[in-house]
Parts: structure tokens; sequence; C-alpha cells
């Protein structure tokens, strides 16, 4: 078959072109890169046969042949462009800290520690698995695993493990301030992959907020395969934000995987707006009682955008809760997936297990595939799921139009509202704020007429 | 006091359908091929179109491999080690009833369905499949005044092979699945319901099939057509006897509706679902689809699906006219060690099309219940309307009930809504009715039955009283 073949030549030149093999690192590191590759190189690339790829297909990614990132000149432009990014994303008050990864490599230029409490470590990786690798070791690579095929590209960013952000707090330290990561890939001259991983460690009853931003430079064609591993130990409190922003050319194909012990809390905010190509999967593990988590998120998607979110939420013990709430808006020929799973253990009695999916169809040739399940073993459990597909309400149209509001505003208005229960879980004021003003612009730009003309 | 799982009382009832009927057996060795295929044919003095149709399907099979994706297990399936025909020897042409083998009357005495009685008591057409071939059909006159076929399908193929020829494999087409192509290839018989324009059917069709003779899957394939405006209601039950190897029963089942036609289908399945240590049983993977083909058609699938280690079959509705309407109503129950993974596909390919799907699932024991469903609107089904709703009542810490909705939208005028819960019976609800003195068991009955209620109203009249109870017959012993 002619499409094995280039899957095959795809996977090899991707393996091989850009030399794991010569990142610097530790002898540990190098076994955990050469399992990666190993493994990345055996499975090939997920094809829509795999039922996890069912409506995602990367044939696009085929056609194109992937360098390593080049380090990111020290020129002016570069700098300016890259403190206004900055400054664009991140509050200007209160001292914030700020890590910033340029083409997948820590810039400290750009980065900034703020206030802290004592023995919390936030820095980069590189330099981290060197100084505290007694810390990382236990974790990195544990979480977020690719044994089976069905995780090729935790397998290929474990393969080209080299920089990403780590955060450590100790037991019972609480960090008041959110710690921001800021991804940014510069408009290259030639496509680049980057494999960003990011480490959370929380230690018992700890707590922290971290922000994870992805964002370009111009809009260039990019593969970011990022990795975030968050292990929340008991009692700990884990307020995690991504918001993907990436270059409407680019390619970002992420693995959120986090590790939940006894009491522990987690909330999940996803803003998903940007790339060609996204694919956004959270895998969650309860793996002791008592442990809650909320994933909510919200999905963006016009012209030829595709986005793919893939949520997996394992109840290993009882007495776990979790509650998913994903909304979508698509408008021009977008196409959006929903695959949220939750499985629920033999033994996990007493389980809490929420899921909601709702979409909003703007235009004629904008599709859904949703597909949200419930697996469970248990019989003391309480889960529901639901799901929606839609167009925005003809009465509520035509009353906000009789009231003299322009169609274009009249749409704005209740897709802002639809959008919105989504936004109001979100706790931090300033990310809230910022992510309204995205949506606003983003509806601002909608050109499609829409069905409702 | 919270009832406990040890105040009831665990009742072990044998499989009440449990006999075999020794009847002389016409029955052909093991193994499949295509002379056996073209044997199949001759023996039943098939035209050569239907031969060529058998053959074509057996080389689409031998290519094709068994579906994996389901969450049934089951150990592999040797082919080559079942009979693919069976049928009683045939004496003479019968007269009347009273021709038919004493041996088979006695089976359909225990099986509740005196034959002779059926006619004056019932009201109900009765279209007897014994072990792959018809052996007696009833009420054919009236039916016939109307213009209504009602044979088996040997019998349509030999007096009406145009409808036959015209509608054969129109929606399920011979290579569509692996159990479809294998069946289009051997199937023995099964019925053939023809209701022309404008007739309704003035009483429900029912056929009761049987599997009997040992080693011998059952290959039915069913064709029913109402034409333009007409309405047909059609009743399928089914029993089979005890056995300790697993049998293959692998059915087709196609149904067309023209402009504003509508067809009621309706099942009650009952066979050997394997002794509570999980040994033996049928194994139930069957195809079945209807199409709405005109504008204003409607067809609605009801199902009670109690027996069977494995199910496996997802009624399924193409809605290609406009205004044409699907429906799908489920219970399906798991005790013991069976596994069900059942549930629908809806594709909506016409304008302002609707679909209904309720699916209840029951899993007690060791059982294993999926719903696995599909809603797919196109882009040319501008308002286009599903509602989904899948519920589990999970009794007993061992079962697993899981649920699979595939919903895939291209309509951005579609409103599609699906929401579905698990639980298990509410310690309050049992205290509540055990407090007023109705026996646990009971009381589990009276709750189940409520939770099963949306679909049982769905089902005629006869239908729904067997079925809820062979829902409390099914959940004996299983209540926790």
């Amino acid at each position: 078959m002619a499409g094995a073949d280039t899957a095959r030549r795809f996977v090899t030149a991707l393996t091989t072109l850009q030399g794991a093999q010569t990142l610097p690192g530790p002898s540990w590191l190098q076994q955990a890169r050469a399992d990666g590759i190993a493994r990345f190189g055996a499975g090939g690339l997920p094809t829509p046969r795999r039922e996890a790829w069912k409506y995602t297909s990367l044939a696009p990614l085929l056609g194109t042949t992937f360098s390593a990132p080049q380090a990111p000149s020290a020129d002016r432009p570069l700098a300016r462009d890259l403190r206004g990014l900055v400054q664009a994303y991140h509050p200007a008050t209160d001292d914030p800290t700020v890590l910033t990864f340029v083409n997948g490599h820590h810039q400290a230029d750009h980065s900034h520690i703020g206030r802290l409490p004592d023995k919390v470590v936030v820095g980069a990786l590189r330099s981290a698995a060197v100084t505290h690798a007694a810390a990382l070791r236990p974790h990195l690579g544990a979480i977020a695993t690719f044994g089976d095929d069905s995780h090729a590209f935790v397998a290929l960013n474990t393969g080209f493990l080299d920089d990403g952000a780590v955060v450590l707090v100790p037991d019972g330290v609480v960090v008041p301030y959110p710690i921001n990561v800021l991804h940014v890939t510069t408009r290259p001259t030639t496509p680049t992959a980057i494999h960003p991983r990011t480490l959370v460690v929380l230690g018992r009853g700890s707590q922290a907020r971290v922000v994870e931003r992805f964002a370009s430079l111009g809009q260039g064609a990019y593969l970011c395969n990022a990795v975030t591993e968050a292990d929340v130990g008991p009692g700990a409190v884990l307020q995690h934000t991504k918001l993907q922003n990436d270059s409407e050319r680019a390619y970002h194909l992420s693995t959120l995987a986090i590790r939940q012990r006894r009491d522990s809390s987690v909330t999940c905010h996803l803003t998903s707006i940007g790339a060609a190509l996204a694919r956004n999967e959270t895998t969650v593990m309860l793996n002791e009682p008592g442990a809650s988590v909320r994933l909510d998120g919200l999905y963006l998607a016009r012209g030829t955008q595709h986005v793919d979110n893939q949520l997996s939420v394992e109840h290993v013990a009882g007495s776990c809760t979790s509650d998913q709430l994903y909304k979508g808006v698509l408008d021009g020929k977008a196409s959006a997936v929903f695959n949220g799973r939750v499985h629920v253990r033999k033994d996990a009695q007493r389980t809490d297990a929420h899921q909601a999916n709702r979409n909003l169809l703007l235009s004629t040739q904008a599709s859904i595939n949703t597909k949200p399940q419930l697996e469970i073993f248990a019989n003391d459990v309480k889960c529901s799921h639901g799901a929606t597909i839609g167009q925005l309400d003809i009465d509520a149209l035509f009353y906000l139009r009789a009231r003299g509001v322009p169609l274009e505003e009249a749409r704005a208005i209740l897709t802002l509202a639809f959008a919105s229960d989504v936004l109001e879980r979100e706790t931090d004021g300033h990310y809230r704020t910022f992510a309204e003003l995205l949506l606003t612009t983003w509806l601002a730009q909608a050109t499609a007429p829409g069905v409702l003309a | 006091m919270t009832p406990q799982a040890n105040d009831l009382e665990v009742l072990q009832q044998d499989y009440k359908y449990g006999f075999v009927t020794d009847i002389v057996s016409d029955t052909f060795p093991p193994g499949l091929n295509e002379e056996v295929v073209r044997a199949i044919s001759a023996k039943k003095g098939e035209p050569p179109w239907l031969t060529q149709w058998r053959v074509r399907a057996y080389h689409s099979w031998t290519k094709m491999a068994p579906p994996t994706w389901s969450s049934v297990h089951h150990p592999p399936i040797d082919f080559q080690a079942i009979s693919y025909y069976s049928a009683p020897k045939p004496k003479k042409k019968l007269d009347s009833l009273d021709q038919v083998d004493p041996e088979v009357r006695a089976t359909f005495e225990k099986l509740g369905i005196p034959l002779e009685e059926q006619k004056a008591l019932s009201g109900v057409a009765v279209d007897a499949v014994f072990d792959s071939v018809s052996v007696a059909t009833t009420y054919k006159k009236k039916l016939g005044d109307l213009g209504i076929i009602f044979c088996s399908f040997s019998e349509a193929v030999r007096e009406h092979p145009e409808l036959v020829r015209a509608y054969l494999g129109s929606v399920v087409p011979h290579s569509d699945n692996f159990y479809a192509a294998l069946n289009s290839a051997v199937f023995s018989d099964g019925s053939f319901v023809y209701v022309p324009k404008g007739v309704r059917c003035p009483m429900e069709l029912s056929t009761y099939f049987r599997i009997n003779a040992s080693n011998t899957g059952q290959f039915e394939r069913t064709l029913i057509i109402a034409d333009e405006g007409a309405y047909v209601s059609y009743l399928e039950g089914c029993t089979a006897p005890m056995r300790d190897e697993n049998q293959l029963h692998a059915a087709v089942v196609e149904l067309v509706a023209l402009a504003n036609g509508q067809i009621k289908y309706s099942t009650v399945q009952n066979w050997y679902p394997g002794d509570k240590n999980g040994k033996g049983g049928i194994f139930n993977f069957v195809t079945k689809r209807g199409k709405c083909a005109g504008d204003h058609a409607k067809i609605s699938w009801t199902q009670v699906e109690t027996g069977s280690a494995i199910t496996w079959k997802y009624p399924s509705v193409i809605l290609q006219g406009d205004h044409s309407v699907g429906e799908f109503y489920s219970v399906a129950v798991t005790n013991n060690y069976q596994q069900a993974d059942t549930g629908t596909k809806m594709i909506h390919l016409g304008r302002n099309t609707r679909s209904t799907i309720i699916s209840k699932g029951i899993s007690a024991g060791h059982g294993q219940n999926s719903y696995r469903g599909l809603v797919r609107i196109l882009p040319r089904a501008t308002g286009a309307r599903n509602f989904s709703q899948c519920d589990s009542l999970l009794m007993g810490d061992l079962c697993g009930a899981h649920t699979f909705p595939y919903l895939e939208v291209k309509s951005p005028t579609a409103q599609v809504e699906h929401e579905a819960t698990t639980s298990k019976i509410g310690e309050d609800q049992l205290f509540y009715l055990r407090q007023r003195g109705i026996a646990t068991e009971d009381a589990v009955n009276l709750i189940v039955n409520g939770f099963c209620k949306t679909v049982f109203k769905e089902l005629p009249m006869e239908f729904a009283v067997e079925a809820q109870k062979l829902l409390a017959v099914s959940l004996e012993g299983a209540v926790g």
C-alpha cells in the first residue's frame, strides 16, 4: 500500500532526521529517548482505522518533512516581538512568574521568576534533569505512558524529550500566584517539529496553579507535540489552564496526563482556538479514594480547522468524582471531534461521573463527531452523559434583531452566551478576561454569512 | 432497615423451553465452500440469479474477517465445523394442519402455540419456521384477499421472484459485514412479507423461530416490504432448546418502507443464554436494517433481548425519504455470563427526518451490557431531529454497563440530543416497597418494569405481557 509506505517513510524521517541521539542529558534520559523512538518507529503513525483516531486523519502531515527546530536567533526584532507577546499574554502587574520557551528551548531572557514560597522549584527541564534528577525520575514518563500503540505521540515526545517546564511543590506549600508557561514557535524557514515536556509534581497538601499557553510569532507551519505530566499528591489542589492558540497552519498534538492521589482535587480548563489540526488529549487516573477532577473545555474552529478533543478519566479507586463539560463552536468548513471516556473499574464503588458535550454549528459545512462513552464495571455508581448538537435559537435571534441588533452582532451575543458557562468555570479572573477577549475577537472575525442570514 | 442481598431467595430457574425434538433431519455434513453454497441453492430449487448472488456473497465472505470491534468476547468460531443445511424430511404436500409431523406439533404445543387454536383464538397468523423450513402457514387466505403476501422465503422465491429480486440485498448488501455475507451465502429460509399500496395489514404477523437439530446454525433471512401507504406490524419471538456447545445464529432482516409506508417490527428474544456458569448458549449475531425509501415513511424497531449467550445486533434505519421517521426501543437484559452489544444506527439522509432512540440496559450477575449506537446526519438532511436516551441499571458488583454513542453531524440545522445515565436500584425505592409488605423480589420486578416501561408500551399487547414475564424470569436470583 502506497499510503502505508508514505507513513513509514514519514516516521523514519521524523525519527532519524532530527537526531534524537545528539540531544544532551544524563544516561537515564538517553535511555527513555531510545525507548520512545523505538516505540514510535514500531507503532508508526496512527491511522483512522484505529478507534481513537477514527475522525482525525494525519494524512496532511505526511506531505511535510519536519526538521529539528533551529535555536532562535538573537536578533533584535525577534526579541522585541517576543517581549510584546509575553506582555500581551501576561498581566503586567503583580510580578508574575513566566517561563518562556521558544521553539522548545527555554529562554532565560524572556522568563521571570516572581515571588514564590521557599523550596518551590520552577525552572527548565534541561537543567532540572541534572539538578533535581532524584525528584524528577519517579514521575517523568511514568504518568504519560506509551506502553501500547495508542499513545504514539507521547512516545515521539519522549523520543525527543529535551526541554520544557518543571514545577515541583513540596508538601504543604501553597503557591499563591499562577505559574505561567509560554510556548512560542517562531515562523520557521522550513517546517519544524517541537516536543516540549512539562512536569508538575505537587506534594501532600500543596496547591498550585499552572497556566500553559501555546502561541506563535507569524503564521508558520510546524508540529507542536507537547506532553504535560502532573502528579498530584494526597490532598493537593492543582488548577491547570491551557490556551492553545497556535498558528493556523500548525499541527498541535498534545497530551495532558494527570495522576491523582487520595483526596486530591484537579481542575483543568482548556481553550482551543488555533492550529490547522489540533488534538487535545487529557487522561486522568483517579488512583486513590476521594479524588475529584473537573475537566472544562471550549473549542472554537473555523475555516478548514480540525479540532479533536480526547478525554479519558479512569476511576481506579472508589469514592472519586469526575465532571466534564466541553463546548464547541464551529464555523466555516471546520470539523471537530469530542471523544470523552469514563472508565469505572470493578472496585470503584460510589463513583460519581458526569460528562457533557455541547456543540454549536454556525455554518452549513461545519461538522461534529461526538462520542461520549461510559464503561462501567461497578454497580454503586452515579454516571451520566449528555451530548447535544444544534444551532442558534431562531427565536432568540429574532428577539435581538427585532430590537435593532444587527444579525452579526446578535449571533456574536448568543454565541458568547453559549460559551460563557465554560468560561465562567475558570476561577482566574485575568485568564477569563483574556479568553473572553479572544472569543470576542474570534467572533468579530467570523466571515461566514451563516445559515440564518 | 436496608434490604440486604442475603434477604433474597436465590431461585434457579431451569430453561423452560429446553427440549429437543427427535425428527429425521436431512442434514449436510459440516463445512462450507462454494459447492455447499451451490448445493443449498440447488436443494431449494432456486433460480440461477439467486445462486449467483449466494456465490458472490460467499466470495465476499471469504475475504472478510470476523468483527473484533465490539465489546463481546468468545472463543473463535470454527465456521467449517458447522452444518449449513438442515430440513425436516418432506413427507408430502400438506393439505391441512393435521398432516403436520405430530412431533413438530407437540413441540409447538410445549411452546404454547397450538396451531389449530391459533386461527380461532388469537387472530394472529403464524408462519412457523421449524429448523429452517416452514412447515405450516395459517391465515394465508385472509391475507391473500387483501393482496398481502406472507409466506416463507423459499416460497416467495418460487412464487414472487420479481419482488424478491428487486428488494433482496437492497438494504443489507451481500457484502455488508462478515455475518451478513455468511447469511447471504447460506441462508436457509425465513419470512417474506409484502403489503401492497394503501393496504393496512389487519393483524399482527408473527413468526416463531426455533433452532432444533444439533450443530446447525440457523441462517434466517427476512424481507418485509410496505408499499406506498401500507402498514404492517410484525412480531418475532424466539426460543431454543438447551445445548452445551455454542450455537451460531446469523440472521438478516431487511425492511423496506416506500412513501407513506409504515413497518413496526417487534422482537422478543429468549434464546438459551447458557447455564449460570456461562456454559453453552446461543451466539446471536444479527444484521437488521430498514430503509425508509420514500417520503413520510416510518420504521419502528422494538426489541426485548433477554436470551442468548451473546447478542450482537444493531437494528438500524436509513432515513432516505424526506420527513421519514425511525424509531428504536430496546430492553436488553444480561444475567450470569451473558453479553449484549446492541444498539442502533440512524442514518439521516432526507430533509426533516426524525429519529428516536430509547435503550434500557439491565446488567446482573457477571453480565456485560453495551449500548453502541450511531446517529449520522448528512449535509442534505436539513431540519433533522434526533433524541437518544440510554439508561443502564446495574444489579450486583460483577456486571458491567457500557455506552458508546457515536454522533456524526454535518448539518447545522440538525438538532441532536443524547443522554445516558447509569445507576443501581435505589435502596430507598426498595425500602419503600418492602416497608409496604412487598417481597424484595417483587419489589425489584416492579422497579425494573418501571425502568423499562417506555419500551414495553411500544410492544403489541401479547408481547408486552410475555416480555414482562421474561424479564422477571431472566433476573431471578440476580438481585442485590
